[in-house]
């Protein structure tokens, strides 16, 4: 499996923290708020779109009623980004092995 | 659904522009979302600005992905196109050779019609250039303007600025032993301002200042000086009967393909003005150019009043008026050619012919892809059904199909391009004209071809994709659709087809027909075995005693080769003389003077009267059988007409009628020929009839001979049935294009028909091998197979031969001498299409009616 980029590991750990079915404007949010960093709804579109034809996330369309009256994309992760996040994480912790000494570990992230 | 501001509802439309469009328009609506909780929490100016980034970034990125997935589309529809291409290869085949062969013509006709539009306009200063003209009322002619006017104008007039007077005149260079004849112009020292013929070498000094000074045409100085520079060299040049030595001045540029003056060298006008540049009883052609602040139409106005002045001092200068032309128009003005000696000018009617020709091609060719197209929509109903079952909406399937004919027609470009860069030699043999190839950096050619490429895509891939793409999925896939050979459109156009083709053909037969009957009534003997040689234009007068001709006469007789020997005052033809008829209103006649074997030699046939060998009486005329019936009353034998015989009238008896003969155009009306017998007459002229076995050495022997006598002058001599071909050359050349305008249509339209049987072959194979079985003749199923198409060339018959017919009869009336139009010419027409129709058609049905057909029967 290929290793999953940066910015998809953001967006699908922020998803899986949004208890895996955020809409675009909470994990826009989200991220914003853990990171400062601003990510433009486009973005955010186009690469939830490449992830879900991956397999990775699924996305499914809230029609108008319950949330706020218009339509809204919910993204999930499947059980196959779940696997991705996984093998990211080890191959992060395989590359971060024997570095201590160098660079400290973070206390606290948050 | 809360109301949406205006800029909500547009960012939602542009978002909604990209695919997916529901998904990608909720971005806009996550954009406000968030703008509202932006103004919460950061204030107004923080929001603003982050929601401008917001949008600006989305933007970008979606429009990359985007194209990113329209090129993907591209790539697969452009597979889907190029399998189906390659699926029908002769079906592929036939409609990249129609139109690459269309499109090929039509950019030789742009060619052709782009270089009447820029004639002359090379020169820097063209809108200030003006040809001038004089008229005489009293008489009613035109002539060109008196010498000194030019510079009395330049002088006199703040209107005009320049003036540059041309002559021209041919000279013959010496190079050692080698005689070259060129054109050479005299001029006033004002032609290098006003017409912009750049200098390669040399500079452009005041001729007049130094006599015999040259310039010379670059293809001149390259014959004879190679690549070397020859400014201040000298050569020898013969203009009347002396050698005189002149200095190169310079050489000129390349002349430009598109030039109406053309010379092979330019010199001193005062060469060639013999009682000097001042006469008034001289005339020469006259250029002007007007002032820059000065409008030409202005002046054009008031010309007539500005010359007055100088016509008045002249004797009976009140008939007389001066006329200007600006010289932007003189290659389309056929009336500047009475004041000029500069290339003819060209017919609009050629520009408008060869243009329509070029579109009934390309029409041509356009049917055959539509045809075509949808006769071949059965094969792709399960294709284009199953693409719509998995998702294809109609617009897709469209935007392939127009795709498909893109591919096709752009392929066919590249390949007409070159086809016409490689015909273009052939087609300027045929139009007779140095068209120059368009150069592809220049953007003219690319806006052509882009309209080209619009028109004929839109004409061609619009109806077929319309169509195909409406097939509903259901409908094939439970296999209810059913495309029946009999569309009345496509029957239509086969029938346009053939009628377009039917009506080219029978313009050539009518055309050549008429080519060859006008080269008929020329003399019945083979003209190709008689030669012209020229002595009164190349040889001086002093050098032409009759002592010497007789000379050369005696000498050729005496060759091996020749047959017959004889000599006239005139060219063939004759000269123009007025003559009078009985109500003493005067005609212009061709008449001429000769030796006694005049008739022998060129096989002319006397029909009444006797041969002139015999007769007593030296001075005897011989009229044309046309003279004789148009200006004598009864037997002409014995008649007497008035004739100017060494400078005084006598009245001559007539005493004989020959047959009819003319060298020159038959399209107007000739009044006929009169033909004195007079062996002391001054003559100019030899007619040789060779014998065909050893004709190239007698000529050989007589040029050499010819040397002899009168050195340092061209043998000028020209085969008699070689100039007859030269006055119709322009009819022979129609002839031709429309003869292979007509090919080429014929073989489109029959290509069109070989593909559409092809179809309707495959679709009907089941059909023929049961007939076979069941016990039907190869005869019968070909019959079967014929009777869906002759009918419709019929059809087209009937369409074009009326048409034909009223087009023809009018090209026709103006022709003094004309052929009939008789019916046996539309019917061979007609039967020549038709009978490459039915071999077309037949051929293509013998494979499927030869095969076995259980072996048809069995691939179910």
């Amino acid at each position: 499996m290929k290793t999953l980029s940066k910015p998809d590991e953001i967006l699908l750990l922020t998803i899986l923290r949004l208890d895996n079915d955020a809409s675009s404007i909470d994990i826009v949010r989200d991220i914003e708020d853990r990171t400062g960093k601003i990510i433009t709804f486009g973005a955010l579109w186009v690469s939830m779109d490449i992830l879900t034809k991956k397999g990775l996330a699924a996305k499914r369309m809230d029609e108008p009623g319950e949330s706020g009256g218009r339509k809204k994309i919910f993204y999930t992760v499947t059980s196959e980004g779940i696997a991705a996040l996984e093998a990211s994480r080890k191959l992060h912790t395989k590359l971060w092995q024997g570095i201590d000494h160098i660079i400290d570990a973070p206390k606290d992230v948050s | 659904m809360s109301r949406q501001s205006l800029w909500h509802r547009f960012l939602r439309w542009l978002f909604g522009l990209g695919y997916y469009r529901d998904e990608t328009a909720t971005i806009a609506d996550d954009i406000f979302d968030h703008y509202e909780y932006l103004v919460k929490h950061r204030g107004r100016f923080a929001a603003f600005f982050l929601t401008f980034l917001q949008i600006a970034g989305s933007i970008h990125r979606l429009l990359i992905s985007h194209t990113i997935w329209r090129l993907g589309m591209l790539k697969n529809s452009f597979r889907i196109s190029l399998r189906h291409l390659k699926r029908n290869g002769i079906h592929t085949a036939i409609n990249l050779m129609g139109l690459s062969i269309a499109i090929a013509w039509s950019v030789l006709v742009f060619c052709f019609v782009r270089d009447e539009f820029i004639f002359d306009k090379f020169h820097k200063d063209i809108d200030r250039l003006a040809l001038v003209g004089a008229h005489d009322s009293q008489y009613g002619f035109e002539f060109t303007p008196h010498a000194p006017l030019g510079p009395a104008l330049v002088s006199d007039s703040p209107e005009i600025v320049e003036a540059a007077r041309l002559a021209d005149e041919d000279g013959i260079i010496k190079i050692r032993d080698t005689l070259i004849q060129a054109t050479f112009l005299g001029t006033d020292p004002d032609f290098f301002t006003m017409f912009t013929f750049p200098l390669k070498w040399g500079t452009s000094i005041d001729f007049t200042q130094r006599d015999h000074f040259l310039f010379l045409s670059h293809k001149i100085s390259q014959k004879i000086f190679e690549n070397a520079n020859p400014v201040g060299r000298t050569i020898f040049v013969k203009f009347g009967n002396v050698f005189q030595d002149f200095e190169i001045a310079g050489v000129f540029e390349p002349l430009p393909e598109t030039s109406s003056l053309t010379f092979d060298g330019v010199l001193s006008i005062d060469h060639f003005l013999k009682n000097g540049v001042n006469d008034w009883k001289q005339n020469v052609e006259l250029f002007i150019k007007i002032a820059p602040e000065s409008e030409m139409s202005d002046v054009v106005n008031r010309f007539e009043k500005i010359t007055k002045p100088y016509l008045d001092a002249l004797p009976r200068g009140e008939y007389l008026t001066y006329q200007l032309f600006p010289f932007k128009r003189y290659h389309r003005d056929n009336k500047m050619l009475f004041y000029s000696s500069l290339k003819p000018s060209s017919s609009p009617e050629s520009s408008w012919i060869l243009a329509s020709i070029a579109g009934l091609i390309l029409l041509l060719a356009s049917i055959n892809y539509i045809n075509l197209a949808v006769a071949g929509m059965t094969y792709r109903l399960k294709d284009i059904g199953l693409r719509k079952i998995l998702g294809a909406v109609r617009r897709q399937i469209f935007q392939q199909l127009m795709g498909e004919t893109g591919i096709v027609l752009l392929a066919s470009m590249v390949l007409g391009i070159i086809m016409a860069k490689w015909t273009l030699p052939l087609f300027r043999l045929l139009t007779a004209r140095s068209v120059s190839f368009v150069s592809l950096t220049k953007p003219d050619i690319w806006l052509f071809c882009g309209a080209l490429f619009v028109l004929v895509g839109s004409l061609t891939a619009v109806y077929p994709a319309l169509l195909l793409s409406r097939i509903e999925s259901s409908a094939v896939m439970r296999g209810r659709y059913r495309v029946t050979g009999r569309n009345p459109f496509s029957r239509a156009l086969i029938v346009f087809q053939f009628a377009i083709s039917v009506f080219l053909i029978c313009l050539t037969l009518i055309i050549s027909r008429q080519h060859h009957f006008l080269l008929g009534r020329h003399f019945g003997a083979n003209l190709n075995q008689v030669m012209q040689i020229n002595l009164a234009y190349s040889v001086s007068p002093e050098h032409l005693t009759q002592e010497r001709i007789q000379d050369f006469k005696k000498f050729i007789a005496s060759q091996p080769g020749v047959s017959h020997v004889t000599c006239s005052s005139a060219r063939l033809g004759g000269e123009a003389n007025v003559i009078k008829d009985f109500d003493g209103h005067g005609h212009i006649v061709f008449s001429s003077k000769v030796d006694f074997h005049f008739f022998s030699t060129l096989g002319l046939r006397i029909k009444q009267g006797s041969l002139p060998e015999e007769i007593s009486n030296e001075h005897s005329l011989f009229v044309s059988e046309q003279f004789a019936r148009k200006f004598i009353q009864g037997n002409p034998i014995g008649q007497t007409i008035e004739r100017v015989m060494r400078a005084s009238y006598k009245n001559i008896p007539i005493a004989g009628v020959i047959e009819d003969f003319n060298v020159l155009s038959l399209k107007r009306d000739v009044n006929g020929q009169v033909i004195q017998i007079d062996p002391d007459a001054e003559f100019g002229f030899l007619y040789v009839r060779f014998r065909e076995e050893s004709m190239p050495e007698a000529v050989s022997s007589i040029k050499k001979f010819y040397t002899h006598l009168w050195p340092d002058t061209l043998f000028d001599s020209i085969f008699v049935s070689d100039s007859v071909a030269q006055i119709y050359g322009q009819e022979s050349r129609w002839s031709q294009i429309v003869r292979i305008s007509a090919s080429i249509a014929l073989f489109i339209a029959c290509s069109g028909l070989f593909g559409l049987t092809l179809l309707m072959i495959i679709r009907r194979r089941k059909e023929i091998s049961i007939r076979r079985v069941l016990g039907a003749g190869p005869l019968q199923v070909m019959k079967l197979v014929q009777k869906n198409f002759l009918g419709l060339v019929l059809l087209g018959n009937c369409l074009a031969c009326p048409c034909a017919y009223l087009v023809m009869h009018r090209w026709l009336r103006d022709f003094a001498h004309r052929t009939q139009l008789s019916w046996w010419i539309f019917a061979l027409a007609a039967m020549v299409s038709f009978i490459i129709a039915a071999l077309t058609v037949g051929l293509q049905s013998m494979k499927t009616i030869r095969t076995n057909p259980a072996h048809n029967l069995r691939i179910e």
